[in-house]
C-alpha cells in the first residue's frame, strides 16, 4: 500500500462510514510495520478528522525495533497486539526472520521498548498448537507486561500438523473451561479479567440481546487489502468476496457489502444449534478453513460465558467489569 | 538525467509519509567516538580532505588518551546499547601497537561481561599484511578501506608521499579481507572528476566486496569535483541497478552501493532523520592529545574546537555548534525547500563548512548525487511495493531486523 493509497482509505472510511460516530482501524500484514510511510499516512490523515473519529490497532511480531516504530506507535495510539507464543523454545520453532534467526529475544526488548516509549495499550498473543496447549499460554502470557492476554488455537485445516489432535483438543476445551474459572475468581475479586475472550458474550446476555451474525463482516466491518480492494473482511478472499474499491463512491461498496451481509447468514445447519443466539453463524473466514472444528470452539465459549453469566446472575453489577467498569 | 530533473520529486513520492518530529535538543549521551590515533597518514592523497584542514603532523595517541575515551564512552552509554568506537582520521593502522592494546583491553572487559564498544576501523589499505588481516579478521571489528576502483583511477589520486600509486596493495588487501570476512569489510571510493562509478563498482565488486560506499569528493580545487558528465553517469549508474533489481527482485546482487541503500530505507520510512549524523550530539571526534572536535573531520580546526576528555564538550561550545554548523535541515535554506531533505538528512556538517557555498549550504555537488540516489531508491520502493514487496524485506536495516 502506497501512502497515497493509505490516505485515500481514510478518507473513504472517513465518508463511507458517516453513520458510524467511531471508526477503528486494525492494520494486519503480513507485518504492518514493514511498511512505515503507509502506517504514517494513515495516522496523519486520521489527525484531519475530529478527534476521536478514527482509532487504531496493529498485530505485529515485534521483530521491527526503531525509533520511527516507536514515535509513530506512541502518535497513533495504537492499541498492539503482539504475537508471542511461549517462552523462546515454543516461539522461536517457528517464528523466524526470513533469513532463519530466532525471534524471541528481539520480540521481548520490542515490548519492554514499547512499554517503556509509548503508551500504547498491549495484547499478549499466543497461538496455541500442537504440543502447545492453551493452559501454558495462559501462564506464560500472564507473566508478560502486558494488559490483556489472548491464547487460541492455531487455525489450520484439519489434519494439519500443526493442528492439535484429539487429546490435545479435549485438552484444549478443559483449559476454556479453566480459563472461565479464572475470568469468575477476577470478576469476584472486582479484578479486569486479563483473558477477555468471553467478555463480549457476557455482556450480550447481561444485555439480552441475540446475535444475528457471527461478526459485522460486510457491514460495520471491512477489509481493505493493499491495492485498495474493499472486501467484507481481510480474511475472505478477494476474487470471491470484493465488494469495490476505497476508489470508487463509497456508496457503492457499502451497498455491496449490506448486500453480502444479507447473502451470508447463519447457515442451515446452525437452525438447531442451542448456542446460535450467542454465536451468530461462525466465523464466515474460518468456517471454510476449520469445519465442524471451529464450531466446537466457538460452542465452548458460549457454554463457558453462560456459566460466567449465570455465576454472577444475583450480583450482575459484578459483571461491568468485563466493560472495563471497576 | 539532467540535473534540473533531479531537483523535482519522483511521481508518487510522498515526504510526508517519511516525515519525522523535529528535533528536540537534549543532554544528549556520548554513544560514539571517533578517534584520530595515528595522528598521521602515509599516503598525499590528491583530494585529501583532511589534509586541507589538519595539521600535517599530530603527536600519536597514547594508551592514556584511549583509556580515558573508553571511559567516557563507559559512563556516558551505561544502560544503553552498545557504544561505537570509530578509528580513522589519518591512518590509524600505523598505531597497531596501541589497536593491539585496544583490542586486548575490549577482549578482557567482555571477558568480564561488560557491554563493549562496537569497533570500526576506516584504513587505506596500505598496511593490511597477511598477519594484520589475520589480527582484523580475529578481533571482529567493522573494517573500512578507502580503494576508488580501477588501477587507472586509483592511482591517480591515492598515492603515497613521493607520488606512487597504491592501488596493489590496497586491492590485495581489499581481496584478502573480502575472503576473510565478507560481513564486516566495505569498501569506499571517492569518486572525483571523470570516476566512471560503474566501472569504480565493477572492479570492487570482482574483489568480492559486498557493501560499496560511492561518496562524490569534497574539495576547493573545481577541477577535482565531478562535473555534469559525471553526475549523469552516477544517474546512469544507479538507475542501472534499480534497473536489474526491478527486473529480477528475488535475485540479490552480491555487491550493493550502500548509500542508495540507505536511501532506499529512508524512502521505506526508516532512519530518517533531521541531521545527517549524531556529531556534536550524541558524536564527537577526538584528536591524538584528547582534544574533542564535533567529529573527525574537524579534528586540529581549533575554531571547532570543544574542549577536552577531560572536560568533554563544553555545553556552551557544543550548543552553538548545535545551532550553527550542526544544526537541523529544516534551518538550511537549501535543504527546507528540497524534496529529498528528509531522504538525505542535510549536509555533512564539515563538508557544508569547509567546501560548502557559505551559510551552512550544503554543496550543491553532493545534493546532485544525493538527489540521483533518492530518485532511484523512491522508483525502487515503488516498483518493488506493487509488485514484490517481500523482496523489500531484504532492505530493512540490520539494526531493525536481524
Amino acid at each position: 500500500m502506497s501512502a497515497a493509497e493509505a490516505r485515500q482509505v481514510i478518507q473513504s472510511l472517513d465518508r463511507g462510514l458517516a453513520h458510524y460516530s467511531t471508526i477503528g482501524v486494525h492494520l494486519y500484514g503480513g507485518e504492518p510495520l514493514t511498511n512505515l510511510p503507509a502506517l504514517r499516512a494513515l495516522v496523519d490523515q486520521a489527525a484531519q478528522a475530529p478527534r476521536g473519529r478514527f482509532s487504531f490497532s496493529i498485530t505485529t511480531n515485534g521483530t521491527i525495533l526503531s525509533d520511527e516504530v516507536f514515535e509513530l506507535l506512541e502518535a497513533g495510539r495504537f492499541q498492539v497486539v503482539l504475537s508471542v507464543d511461549g517462552p523462546a523454545p515454543v516461539h522461536d520453532q517457528h517464528r523466524r526472520t526470513i533469513r532463519g534467526a530466532a525471534t524471541h529475544a528481539r520480540t521481548m526488548r520490542f515490548l519492554r521498548e514499547l512499554r517503556a516509549r509509548t503508551h500504547c495499550w498491549v495484547r499478549g498473543s499466543s497461538v496455541v498448537r500442537a504440543g502447545w496447549r492453551l493452559a501454558d499460554a495462559q501462564r506464560y502470557l500472564r507473566g508478560l507486561p502486558v494488559d490483556v492476554i489472548k491464547a487460541q488455537a492455531v487455525r489450520t485445516a484439519p489434519g494439519d500438523k500443526l493442528g492439535l489432535d484429539g487429546d490435545e483438543r479435549e485438552q484444549y476445551l478443559d483449559d476454556l473451561d479453566a480459563a472461565g474459572d479464572q475470568v469468575i475468581s477476577d470478576l469476584a475479586a472486582n479484578r479486569i479479567p486479563k483473558d477477555d475472550r468471553f467478555s463480549a458474550r457476557v455482556l450480550q446476555l447481561l444485555k439480552g440481546e441475540t446475535r444475528y451474525r457471527f461478526c459485522g463482516a460486510g457491514a460495520s466491518i471491512f477489509g481493505v487489502t493493499p491495492g485498495g480492494d474493499v472486501l467484507p473482511c481481510v480474511l475472505l478472499d478477494r476474487a470471491q468476496h470484493r465488494l469495490g474499491s476505497v476508489a470508487d463512491q463509497e456508496h457503492s461498496w457499502v451497498g455491496a457489502g449490506r448486500d453480502w451481509q444479507e447473502s451470508h447468514g447463519p447457515r442451515n445447519e446452525c437452525g438447531s444449534c442451542a448456542a446460535l443466539p450467542l454465536c451468530g453463524g461462525g466465523c464466515p473466514a474460518m468456517l471454510s478453513v476449520c469445519g465442524a472444528e471451529e464450531c466446537d470452539l466457538v460452542r465452548k465459549t458460549c457454554s463457558v460465558a453462560q456459566r460466567i453469566h449465570e455465576h454472577f446472575r444475583s450480583q450482575p453489577i459484578k459483571l461491568l467489569a468485563l466493560a472495563g467498569v471497576v | 538525467m539532467p540535473r534540473s530533473a533531479l531537483r523535482e520529486p519522483p511521481p508518487g513520492f510522498d515526504s510526508a509519509a517519511i516525515a519525522v518530529l523535529p528535533l528536540v535538543e537534549r543532554d544528549w549521551p556520548v554513544t560514539a567516538l571517533a578517534l584520530d590515533v595515528s595522528g598521521r597518514c602515509n599516503l598525499a592523497c590528491r583530494y585529501c580532505a583532511e589534509a586541507a584542514t589538519q595539521p600535517a603532523r599530530r603527536t600519536a595517541m597514547t594508551w592514556q588518551t584511549m583509556a580515558a575515551a573508553l571511559s567516557l564512552l563507559d559512563t556516558e552509554s551505561r544502560g544503553g546499547l552498545a557504544p561505537t568506537l570509530r578509528l580513522g582520521s589519518g591512518e590509524p593502522l600505523l598505531a597497531l601497537p596501541l589497536l593491539r592494546q585496544l583490542d586486548e583491553r575490549l577482549r578482557q572487559d567482555r571477558a568480564c561481561g561488560k557491554t563493549v564498544p562496537r569497533v570500526y576501523l576506516t584504513t587505506n589499505g596500505t598496511r593490511v599484511d597477511k598477519q594484520v588481516a589475520n589480527w582484523l579478521v580475529d578481533t571482529g571489528w567493522q573494517v573500512k578501506i578507502s580503494l576508488d576502483g580501477p588501477r587507472a583511477i586509483h592511482d591517480r589520486w591515492r598515492v603515497g608521499a613521493r607520488g606512487k600509486g597504491t592501488w596493489k596493495q590496497v586491492s590485495a588487501a581489499v581481496q584478502l579481507l573480502a575472503e576473510r570476512m565478507p560481513e564486516r569489510l566495505s569498501v569506499t571510493a571517492v569518486m572525483c572528476r571523470d570516476s566512471d562509478p560503474a566501472a569504480v563498482f565493477a572492479a570492487i565488486e570482482a574483489l568480492g566486496v559486498r557493501r560499496i560506499e560511492l561518496v562524490p569528493v569534497a574539495h576547493g580545487d573545481a577541477d577535482i569535483m565531478p562535473n555534469d558528465d559525471d553526475l549523469s553517469r552516477y544517474a546512469a549508474f544507479v538507475t542501472a541497478w534499480v534497473d536489474r533489481l526491478v527486473a529480477k527482485p528475488l535475485q540479490r546482487p552480491q555487491a550493493q552501493p550502500i548509500r542508495l541503500v540507505g536511501s532506499v530505507r529512508r524512502v521505506m520510512g526508516y532512519d530518517v532523520k533531521r541531521v545527517v549524523c549524531g556529531a556534536g550530539r550524541n558524536f564527537f571526534g577526538v584528536d591524538a592529545s584528547g582534544n574533542v572536535f564535533p567529529c573527525f573531520r574537524f579534528i586540529g580546526m581549533s575554531e571547532y574546537g570543544l574542549g577536552d576528555l577531560a572536560n568533554h564538550a563544553s555545553s556552551d561550545l557544543t550548543a552553538r555548534f548545535r545551532a550553527g554548523a550542526g544544526r537541523a535541515l529544516e534551518a538550511r535554506r537549501a535543504c527546507s525547500t528540497c524534496w529529498a531533505a528528509m531522504l538525505c538528512g542535510g549536509p555533512c556538517f564539515a563538508c557544508s563548512e569547509m567546501f560548502g557555498p557559505g551559510g551552512g549550504e550544503p554543496l550543491p555537488t553532493h545534493c546532485d548525487y544525493t538527489l540521483a540516489d533518492a530518485h532511484a531508491a523512491v522508483r525502487l520502493v515503488n516498483a518493488l511495493r506493487q509488485n514484490h514487496p517481500q523482496a523489500l524485506l531484504y532492505f530493512l536495516p540490520e539494526g531493525v531486523l536481524a
